[in-house]
């Protein structure tokens, strides 16, 4: 248990306790990362788990390796990891180098308690040529506040040092040897290998000592040869001690610096965030207009009218679109609006109903709320006006609205009175972009930067024109995407080309039409220059209950292979895309999307994705693709997978946004498994207004 | 100052620092931008002296609410904005409210970590009685947007009369301090009453914010 205290006033003591959040252990835990980006000493694993939830970026290595990696906290017990790694003179000195993608997992089985340390089992680098695999048993115990110590035994990697036989040998001889990496044979990577705890073990452990809040020292013995590297006379490896220490620079930077068996200098540096954990919980915007209580005498208010003009106004000036209203029965005020400034659906709602409870007559007890989007209404709730009056400073306040107001979906739109829009139809902007290219070929990161020109033209709330125009910056092509040696269409592998020539180019121009054919139902029409390889139409129908946590969809595309240039002009290679997706969403926070169909190359297969989704917006997720493409045909990586992220931008600015950067970590961009990218698809739109959504998931934000 | 904008626009564009047009306002490098124009001071408007706005410099004794962040030693006039039943809500030139029942306050919004709501059973009572046990339950939204609410027992106690500096001059009051546990949160309110009023309080806010104390003028 951690305890924070507030306020260090004599007379005043305010203290918070973070239990559950931060997790409470028997002893303060040494949970510093190390080499690889993973909990840990220097160079080997521990068996620490990071925080619940915590995203670590870790650069670190030295001169032989440098390895980026990205590690999240998957569940309290399990962390995944991925790894981008530079490998220099990878068959001797003065030769190539090389890069390696590496993915990991850990699964901490026993915790931590005052008699147990904590143990967890790993593999690393389980997928691909394996340049780096190993797999681990580890045991961490916190000796007292200030020491930990480690112990495990390894395979692959962290059994190249002073290795003995492998005791599961006795059991099937298959343990006993693991079959040599092989280049040739593995060369697509991309599959798990087969020779997880094959072959000869090693021990590897260390301690760590918290000297002081911000400076660990570390030492372990490695039980990673490095035999390779010593063979081919890359490495000068003198010894298997390790020293080095962690200097934690403020909360959330961590650098590392250490010397590796006794010949290099190795540093890195961790930045970590925990989606769990914002600034300001509360956000930094200002305060909502208060309820208007009617007075217990109705008829002194009888006097207040409804004025259209104000209603918009102060609408408006919250944020919020008035979009249709119908306050034709006395009793009943049914109002249909677009939220452009909040992330949560029920923090808008709950600034609409205050605003009406200070516009509408006093007759009128009962608001039914509709918020829309793209010109669609996502659901209706019906809240009893005397409640907002009753729960306002409530403790239980946000709940008991929850509990009062039933939420459906929209009837017809008719006895709606339609508000003229007061936006300006036509809207534009001119600012910088950039665009980070991750693991493109040889290139670990690219920038592609440059100006850009956005305009949208609104011919209804539904029908909706846009287009970006970009002019880059960069004067240098782009490197390369991993040559194309396989038959396949190039979908996706000839982005590179595009735009090349310097000239602005469009990156997408399109007109959208939303629609609701019927209950429960959700359609949507894209036709344009749709992404930046391909154009064409693409059209998408979702069901969606507003309770209900399963989704399914269905997507038609007919596009056509944009030319280089990237203006008007199109290729020779059309094709005829879609899929039927399913989507679920846990009560765990967990999402899984599986989306089976037919993709860009012409290939069929599906898509599995799995997402950890926080109430506050944040997405971490992962995902791959297989289709009937062999993996021998697919290119190097054998099928498409990759993670991805999304940030919503109030996290960190504070104010209120719907702005939010999403982010594909993909291990290679191939041409088999690709799928259009379109703009606007419905499922994230409608679950933002529904009860199982963002919606009912940010319900706490109604008062706010 | 249109005009000015409209060339800053131009020529930060040019040098790639700022977007231009409604469809940047929003944009996270613009909110990045204008918060580096905060906390360095360059750049951005300079901010206009603080001035007592007309609502306050009007107002009738007992409709202003001096409030101080204790923590941040922010001070901010408060002035009447809405009564629902025994709460009055107060707003502050910044638009961040404060909501009082019979004194005590019961939530706030646009602070950084809001007190979003209070049941606070007896605690006035308490206090009228010169002192007795109380029960609260406070809410708070965590950084998942979710209502957590932490139960709390209190112990009012009069500590006895105490002459305080108020603005407008030196008022003698009697001191009662609200001692509020709960298994997740501890915190020690205290009320400086005139005539039955409370006419200064030092209530908890939250854990972001810590402490308010609020004057009647």
């Amino acid at each position: 248990m951690r305890i924070r205290h507030i306020m260090a006033n004599s007379t005043a003591l305010m203290s918070l306790f973070i239990g559950g959040l931060i997790g409470g252990t028997a002893a303060a835990q040494d949970r510093s990362y190390n080499l690889y980006g993973v909990p840990g000493l220097i160079d080997t694993p521990n068996a620490r788990s990071a925080p619940d939830a915590e995203i670590a970026t870790t650069i670190g290595g030295f001169i032989l390796q440098q390895r980026g990696s990205f590690s999240f906290q998957l569940l309290p017990n399990l962390s995944g990891t991925f790894r981008y790694s530079g490998i220099d003179q990878e068959t001797g000195p003065g030769t190539d180098g090389t890069f390696d993608r590496s993915f990991d997992l850990r699964y901490r089985f026993i915790e931590e308690t005052d008699v147990l340390p904590d143990v967890a089992i790993g593999l690393q680098d389980f997928l691909g040529t394996g340049d780096l695999s190993a797999e681990y048993i580890v045991a961490t115990k916190a000796l007292n506040d200030q020491i930990d110590v480690t112990a495990g035994i390894g395979w692959g990697r962290l059994g190249s040092h002073n290795g003995f036989d492998n005791p599961f040998g006795a059991l099937d001889p298959f343990f006993e040897t693991r079959p040599l990496r092989d280049k040739v044979e593995f060369k697509e990577g991309g599959t798990v290998t087969g020779q997880f705890f094959r072959g000869d073990m090693g021990v590897f452990g260390g301690v760590s000592y918290r000297y002081s809040d911000r400076l660990t020292f570390k030492a372990e013995y490695s039980s990673d040869g490095y035999v390779r590297e010593t063979d081919n006379g890359t490495l000068d490896n003198g010894s298997p001690i390790n020293v080095g220490l962690n200097y934690t620079y403020r909360s959330g930077l961590d650098v590392q610096l250490a010397y590796l068996y006794g010949s290099e200098i190795a540093a890195g540096a961790t930045v970590t965030l925990n989606p769990r954990v914002r600034l300001s919980p509360s956000g930094r915007e200002t305060a909502p207009v208060p309820v208007r209580v009617r007075p217990a005498d109705l008829s002194a208010a009888a006097s207040w009218g409804t004025n259209e003009e104000t209603l918009i106004q102060s609408l408006k000036d919250a944020g919020i679109t008035l979009n249709g209203y119908d306050v034709t029965s006395d009793t009943v005020a049914r109002v249909r609006y677009t939220n452009t400034t909040f992330r949560s659906e029920a923090q808008a709602m709950g600034r609409v109903a205050r605003i009406l409870s200070a516009e509408l007559p006093a007759a009128v007890d009962t608001f039914v709320l509709e918020p829309q989007q793209k010109g669609i209404p996502l659901s209706a709730t019906t809240i009893q006006r005397r409640n907002l009056e009753t729960f306002e400073n409530r403790a239980q306040g946000a709940a008991l609205i929850a509990q009062t107001s039933p939420t459906t979906d929209v009837t017809p739109a008719t006895g709606l009175t339609y508000v003229l829009d007061t936006e300006p139809a036509f809207t534009w902007g001119i600012g910088p972009y950039a665009h980070l290219i991750v693991f493109n070929g040889n290139a670990p990161v690219q920038i592609d930067g440059g100006i850009e020109v956005k305009a949208r033209y609104t011919f209804a709330p539904n029908i909706i024109a846009k287009g970006v125009v970009r002019q880059s910056a960069r004067t240098l092509p782009l490197a390369s995407v991993t040559k194309n040696d396989t038959d396949l269409p190039t979908v996706r592998t000839t982005g590179s080309r595009y735009g090349k020539e310097g000239n602005p180019v469009i990156q997408t121009l399109t007109l959208a039409h939303y629609g609701r054919p019927g209950a429960d139902l959700y359609s949507r029409v894209t036709a344009g220059y749709l992404e930046k390889l391909h154009g064409g139409i693409s059209s998408e129908v979702l069901w969606k209950p507003v309770g209900s946590q399963l989704a399914l969809g269905a997507e038609l595309n007919y596009t056509t292979q944009r030319d280089f240039e990237q203006l008007f002009g199109f290729q020779d290679y059309d094709v005829v895309t879609g899929h039927l997706s399913g989507y679920y969403s846990f009560d765990n926070g967990y999402h899984a999307q599986v989306d089976v169909g037919k993709y860009l190359a012409g290939d069929w297969g599906a898509t599995f994705g799995i997402d950890r989704e926080f109430e506050n917006g944040w997405r971490v997720g992962a995902y791959f693709t297989v289709t009937d493409v062999p993996f021998e045909d697919f290119g190097e990586g054998s099928f498409d997978k990759g993670i991805r992220l999304t940030v919503p931008n109030d996290f960190f600015i504070g104010t209120a946004t719907r702005d939010k950067v999403s982010t594909n970590l993909q291990s290679l961009q191939r041409d088999g498994g690709a799928q259009l990218k379109v703009d606007g698809r419905l499922y994230d739109i409608v679950r933002d207004g529904h009860t199982a959504g963002q919606f009912g998931d940010t319900f706490g934000r109604f008062w706010r | 100052m249109i005009y000015f904008t409209k060339h800053l626009c131009t020529g930060l564009l040019i040098v790639g620092l700022t977007a231009c047009g409604p469809l940047y306002e929003k944009s996270f490098a613009n909110t990045l931008l204008t918060t580096a124009q905060d906390v360095t001071g360059v750049g951005g408007a300079t901010p206009a002296v603080p001035a007592i706005p007309p609502s306050v410099a009007n107002a009738v004794p007992g409709d202003v609410l001096l409030v101080t962040i204790v923590a941040r030693d922010a001070v901010a006039p408060l002035t009447k904005v809405a009564q629902n039943g025994g709460a009055i809500t107060w707003t502050s030139p910044g638009d961040v409210t404060m909501s009082f029942e019979d004194g005590i306050l019961v939530g706030t919004r646009g602070l950084t970590d809001d007190l979003m709501g209070v049941d606070p059973v007896g605690v006035r009572a308490a206090i009228n009685a010169g002192g007795g046990t109380a029960y609260r339950l406070q809410s708070f939204l965590t950084s998942e947007d979710q209502i957590v609410t932490r139960e709390l027992t209190c112990i009012v106690t009069r500590i006895g009369p105490e002459d305080i500096q108020i603005i407008g001059g030196a008022r003698t009051t009697t001191k009662f301090e609200e001692d509020c546990k709960g298994p997740t949160l501890e915190f020690k309110n205290s009320y400086w009453l005139a005539g039955g009023e409370i006419i200064r309080s030092r209530q908890a806010v939250s854990a972001g914010v810590g402490f308010i104390q609020a004057d009647q003028l």
